[in-house]
């Protein structure tokens, strides 16, 4: 009905964009590679291919796979991490790794010592990872504590209960067959690939993107207060959050164990830092409010490529580590400057 | 991770709690209270707790703790935090132990290892106060840069045959009956508990914690201040490492792993406040010797020693959840 | 830039130097220009300030006096012009350089310390020290305690924690801390909007007391008979200019309205009476304690009721109660006749109650997100496909629509609302609102921060939402707003009514009732005992 009153135009918003020069256009070009991280990501990821590639083995559809495989359940965690940072008010979740050690155990239990059907305990060890998730999320969001301390103190909590309930000893051989399946290959590609991180790549997306959930979870992260306001449960998407992260540590306990065949303590230890790389590498905010799916598979896609090239070449494993502290201080460095910069993207 | 939460709206009144004493911070007598009735009734229990020998134990393991947690009292209180300090550890214990293996004299040692955590804290506080990245994602990083660079100078195998040239910040260096390593975190927790109190530095420390804005507006210089935390907390590793390299003949690859949690968790038992702008470094030797009784307690009664971590872990929530319930009792937010 | 400063008298006779020669301003800025985002907030302003002088500042909301003002003290710098202080051309890089010449600002929203006590968030970054540079805290304390005295204070605040004690405490503190640092010019933001009025005429005690020093204070208030208190002369900014500095005795709060505004307010502009249905809204004796006491209301259908305070009378806390977010203690309230507890803004939305919040950056938009989302943030649970997912292509019609009713300039509903003038993101925040087409609507502050064009339609649009059988309560500060806009006003002061005009009531009845009386240093107005504020001060 006010439609008739747009006849006094307001000068709009965007003034007809004047001539550029082709070194501006570079500019802007630049400016938006640099922005918009999932280009920035695509790029890397075709120099890393076009360097390894000319090295005999490289560029095949197994080898590829395989590295993809090695860092599946970092992939996994590095979801995980994306909706618990954010969520929000600098919330990180440091126990990731030793909840996925604790979930392998709890698999190894009951697939291997009380012989459940292999599925029932799949979806227990799952379970198990929601449950642990939301003791987090039950603290941190609903307690108050801060989400650094409490997944600190659970970190501790499960890898030392890990440990503890088969005193250190894996569980290898206990464990039912059907345990190798999601390690089968189809056409080179290894079926956990296919099976469980798509999968879950493609729900995460969903949730993120479509559902009102992520709508909530981006509101939350974005503004708590305004979020009040709104009526967006600032303490129940945030529990969900850390809950979804516990889920995420589930499934990669389920996935390590059949790759490795063995339900080990210590099989989360490696993954926490290099999940967090990953996110931080994906664009997401330590802030909070900001971070896409695409950001992380694309960031995960880069270091299981680079890793793979490093391996291929004969560069020892902890050369890994450090290029992966360097890429997490590079890539947080790159996000602190270009939020500022341009805006929060 | 500043509080400012919901700020207050203008008019709204808030309830004018008790006053609390002005210098003391209020947990002192708490903890101390606690770490008496633990050691009674451990005492009670198990005789051979009370022993000589057990006591110099104690503060012979807890000496690292608290020296490196003097450190992270300061930064924790400008709202930080440095995972790091393990990792840091490692670099500086290799160092000094393939030095005194080469028949380096104790001056030079202690230097070194002074000097190269010096280093190690100054990359942090770089990054952090300049850099602005945020502390946990950038002590995540160098911890892991660290420990690369440590097991570089390793070689991947541990140090072997130490002499006993740093033996005097080792369990058998003792004076009067008190392990040397602890005497010297008790004289730097006085420091630095009287340069807090002291000094508008020290107590700036507190202002950045509490409100970082208000601190910059206020003429407070910041960056400087933020950055000097991580170079003394490097300093400090540098320190503890001494006392790592003078406990025995030999050094391993792992070392400091699981570190930074004892520290941390010695800071916040002490009741520092994570989020910044209170705490004190007295309390955080108190939450050192806490931390050290749960330890021997444990190995006293038996419990599995896989389980140690285990408690430390829900000692820390307990302990943050009395932070907390003083927290909430104290705003209406 | 050390802040080493060595011990200095408090609030007694200090040795403010002797500044420049008599008639020459201790501040001068000329021809001030400052840019934000490509639009011209301040426009070649000129200002200046004598020494000795109080110099009250005003304008509305969005007018540029806090830019100047940020400028003045370091936290911004300007794009165009000077400034001359003390005779000499300044530039003032940071806060710190603004503090270590002279210059001390009380801002709005004290900023405090609250891990800290009341004398070390007086003499943070500027600690007073003994011959060894070690902090003294005797001294400290000593001159806290002066300095709380000659604000009337319990002295024993100084080693309270400042997180312990009240907002308007608050104030004060931060108000000593100024005076501590022995300021050349004084900046005042807002000086009194929570305090007392006993509070307020302290502050006025102080004011003068470093006037007389040669002290240069700049008053910001909104509160007109505080001006015509306390300001030697006026300076009104509108539009990013300087419309006017006129010696106060030639003025009248109806002139300074009109400088304002920039025309004539012959108050009979209004919005066209319409019919008004039953009473939806219904509150009787509506008490939060430390934020307001015995409220009615009464809200018909169709019909916008004003609730006008000055900033700190409680009004912003009445609609927060409406909405759930800080629910009343005690009370009546009534929705359609129906008695109802609103204990969270989920009942409320169910009652068909919709708020705007007052402050948008803060509580209204979340910046980083594009229209469509900050529209839908308060409405998924209408825009579900199946409980679980968005319906995005009911959530691009409604949005679509919303926008271009209420004419929201932007090329596209994917816009970033950051992205948007200030007018056009209150917008999108009302039409959060609108989309699930309330019975009550309560719009706070809704046109602040806001070009007088935007303002025209929101005012606009406020009248057709009446009369699309809307009970409209709007709670707002702006008085020629309020006078333009509501049938009826509900006036409240220090959190109680004390009056009700219809419409055509005069700016100076309304703001007379609003401020207390214009020419009062009398005592009977400071009754606080039977007030709903616990009583501060010596009590504190």
């Amino acid at each position: 009905m006010s439609q008739t009153t747009q006849a006094t135009a307001p000068a709009p918003s965007t003034r007809p964009a004047p001539r550029q020069s082709p070194l501006q256009r570079l500019g802007r070009l630049g400016r938006l590679v640099l922005v918009e991280r999932s280009i920035l990501l695509a790029i890397g990821i075709v120099i890393v291919l076009a360097y390894y590639g000319q090295y005999v083995g490289y560029f095949t559809v197994g080898y590829l796979s395989e590295q993809l495989t090695l860092n599946l359940e970092i992939g996994l965690l590095a979801l995980g991490q994306l909706v618990v940072i954010i969520s929000g008010r600098g919330a990180i979740d440091l126990s990731a790794g030793a909840m996925v050690s604790m979930c392998s155990m709890v698999l190894g239990f009951t697939a291997g010592l009380w012989h459940w059907p292999f599925w029932v305990a799949a979806l227990a060890t799952i379970g198990a990872g929601w449950l642990m998730g939301a003791l987090n999320g039950y603290l941190a969001a609903y307690v108050g504590y801060p989400a650094i301390i409490v997944t600190l103190a659970t970190w501790y909590v499960w890898k030392s209960l890990a440990l503890y309930v088969h005193n250190t000893t894996p569980i290898s051989s206990e464990l039912p067959g059907q345990v190798d399946w999601l390690a089968g290959t189809v056409a080179g590609i290894r079926i956990s690939l296919l099976a469980v991180w798509l999968p879950i790549i493609v729900l995460t997306w969903v949730l993120l993107n479509r559902t009102l959930y992520g709508r909530r979870l981006y509101g939350v992260g974005t503004n708590d207060i305004a979020a009040r306001f709104a009526r967006l449960q600032v303490a129940r998407t945030r529990f969900h959050a850390f809950a979804f992260s516990g889920l995420m540590a589930g499934a990669a306990a389920v996935t390590v164990t059949s790759y490795y065949h063995s339900a080990r303590a210590d099989a989360g230890d490696p993954m926490v830092l290099r999940a967090i790389t990953i996110a931080v590498l994906g664009g997401v905010l330590i802030s909070g409010g900001a971070g896409k799916v695409s950001g992380v598979v694309l960031a995960t896609l880069l270091v299981a490529f680079l890793n793979g090239g490093l391996t291929l070449l004969g560069v020892e494993s902890q050369y890994q580590l450090a290029a992966l502290g360097l890429l997490l201080l590079g890539s947080a460095l790159l996000n602190v400057w270009s939020a500022r910069r341009f805006g929060i993207r | 991770m500043t509080a400012t939460d919901v700020r207050p709206h203008p008019g709204q009144q808030r309830a004018e709690g008790t006053a609390r004493r002005s210098f003391a911070y209020g947990n002192e007598v708490t903890l101390l209270g606690i770490l008496a009735v633990a050691w009674v009734a451990l005492s009670l229990a198990y005789p051979t707790f009370h022993e000589v020998g057990n006591i110099q134990n104690v503060l012979s393991s807890i000496a690292m703790v608290a020296i490196v947690g003097v450190g992270m009292t300061m930064v924790i209180l400008t709202g930080g935090i440095d995972v790091s300090v393990g990792s840091g550890l490692a670099v500086c214990a290799v160092i000094v132990a393939k030095y005194v293996l080469s028949g380096g004299s104790v001056v030079v040692a202690v230097a070194l290892g002074v000097l190269v955590g010096a280093l190690l804290g100054a990359v942090n506080g770089a990054i952090v106060a300049f850099g602005r990245v945020a502390p946990i994602i950038t002590t995540f990083a160098t911890l892991n840069l660290f420990r690369f660079v440590s097991l570089q100078i390793f070689e991947n195998q541990q140090v072997n045959g130490i002499p006993p040239t740093l033996s005097w910040f080792g369990p058998t260096g003792r004076t009067l009956g008190v392990p040397n390593a602890f005497l010297v975190a008790v004289l730097l927790t006085v420091v630095a508990w009287w340069y807090l109190k002291s000094y508008s530095t020290g107590r700036h420390l507190f202002a950045i914690g509490s409100n970082r804005d208000t601190a910059l507006f206020a003429g407070v210089r910041v960056a400087r201040r933020e950055f000097a935390v991580y170079v003394v907390t490097g300093v400090l590793v540098g320190l503890a490492s001494t006392v790592a390299v003078g406990s025995g003949g030999v050094v391993q690859p792992n070392i400091g792993t699981g570190f930074e949690l004892q520290v941390i968790a010695a800071v916040v038992i002490g009741g520092t406040s994570i989020l910044g702008g209170r705490g004190s470094a007295l309390c955080t030797l108190l939450g050192a010797l806490l931390v050290g009784t749960l330890r021997s307690a444990l190995v006293t009664m038996g419990a599995p020693g896989l389980l140690t971590d285990f408690f430390l872990g829900v000692f820390i929530l307990a302990a943050v959840a009395v932070d907390l319930v003083r927290q909430k009792r104290r705003s209406h937010r | 830039m050390s802040s080493d400063t060595t011990t200095q008298g408090g609030s007694g006779g200090s040795a403010v130097t002797a500044g420049p020669a008599a008639n020459e301003p201790l501040l001068r800025m000329t021809g001030i220009e400052k840019r934000y985002a490509g639009v011209r907030a301040l426009r070649g302003v000129d200002f200046e300030v004598l020494s000795g002088e109080v110099h009250g500042l005003i304008g509305e909301n969005g007018a540029g006096k806090s830019t100047l003002i940020k400028i003045l003290s370091g936290v911004e710098q300007a794009d165009g012009g000077e400034i001359e202080y003390d005779g000499k051309k300044v530039h003032f890089g940071n806060t710190a350089a603004a503090l270590a010449s002279g210059i001390g600002t009380v801002f709005q929203e004290p900023q405090v310390f609250p891990d800290l006590t009341v004398a070390e968030n007086v003499f943070v970054g500027r600690e007073l020290r003994t011959g060894d540079r070690r902090v003294d805290w005797a001294e400290q304390e000593k001159h806290c305690v002066e300095l709380l005295r000659s604000l009337h204070l319990d002295p024993g605040l100084a080693h309270r924690t400042m997180g312990d004690l009240s907002v308007a405490t608050w104030q004060l503190v931060s108000i000593a801390k100024a005076l501590a640092a022995d300021c050349r010019i004084l900046i005042l933001d807002e000086p009194s909007a929570i305090l007392t009025s006993r509070e307020t005429e302290t502050l006025f005690e102080v004011v003068r007391r470093l006037t007389a020093q040669g002290v240069g204070v700049i008053y910001i208030s909104h509160r007109l008979d505080e001006l015509f208190l306390i300001t030697d002369r006026v300076t009104v900014i509108r539009d990013g200019e300087n419309v006017a500095t006129r010696p106060i005795g030639e003025l009248t709060p109806h002139r300074v309205a009109e400088l304002m505004v920039g025309r004539e307010l012959t108050g009979a502009e209004h919005l066209d009476p319409r019919p008004l249905g039953d009473v939806v809204l219904h509150a009787r004796g509506l008490t939060r304690e430390g934020a307001f006491a015995d409220v009615d209301l009464d809200v018909r259908a169709g019909e916008i009721v004003g609730l006008y305070g000055l900033i700190g009378s409680g009004a912003d806390d009445v609609a927060l109660a409406v909405y759930g977010i800080e629910p009343a203690d005690a009370g009546e309230l009534a929705v359609k006749g129906r008695k109802v507890r609103i204990g969270s803004p989920v009942t409320a939305d169910r009652l068909g109650i919709a708020l705007l919040p007052a402050d948008r950056k803060r509580q209204g938009i979340f910046a980083s997100h594009p229209i469509d989302f900050n529209v839908s943030a308060g409405n998924l649970e209408r825009l579900t496909a199946g409980r679980l997912f968005v319906n995005r292509r009911r959530e691009r019609d409604r949005v679509t629509e919303l926008s271009t009713r209420l004419n929201v300039k932007t090329p596209s509903i994917k816009q970033r609302i950051g992205a948007l003038s200030g007018g056009n993101q209150q917008k999108v925040v009302l039409a959060r609102q609108l989309l699930q087409r309330p019975d009550v609507l309560v719009l706070e502050e809704p046109s602040q921060g806001v070009d007088v064009g935007a303002k025209e339609e929101i005012h606009r649009i406020i009248g057709e939402l009446a009369e699309g059988g809307a009970a409209v309560l709007v709670v707002s500060s702006d008085l020629p707003e309020v006078l333009k806009v509501c049938d009826r006003i509900t006036v409240l002061r220090e959190g109680r009514v004390v009056r009700s005009f219809d419409r055509g009531a005069s700016d100076t009845d309304v703001l007379a009732a609003a401020a207390g009386r214009l020419h009062s240093t009398t005592p009977d107005d400071d009754a606080r005992t039977d007030g709903p504020t616990q009583p501060k001060g010596a009590n504190g």
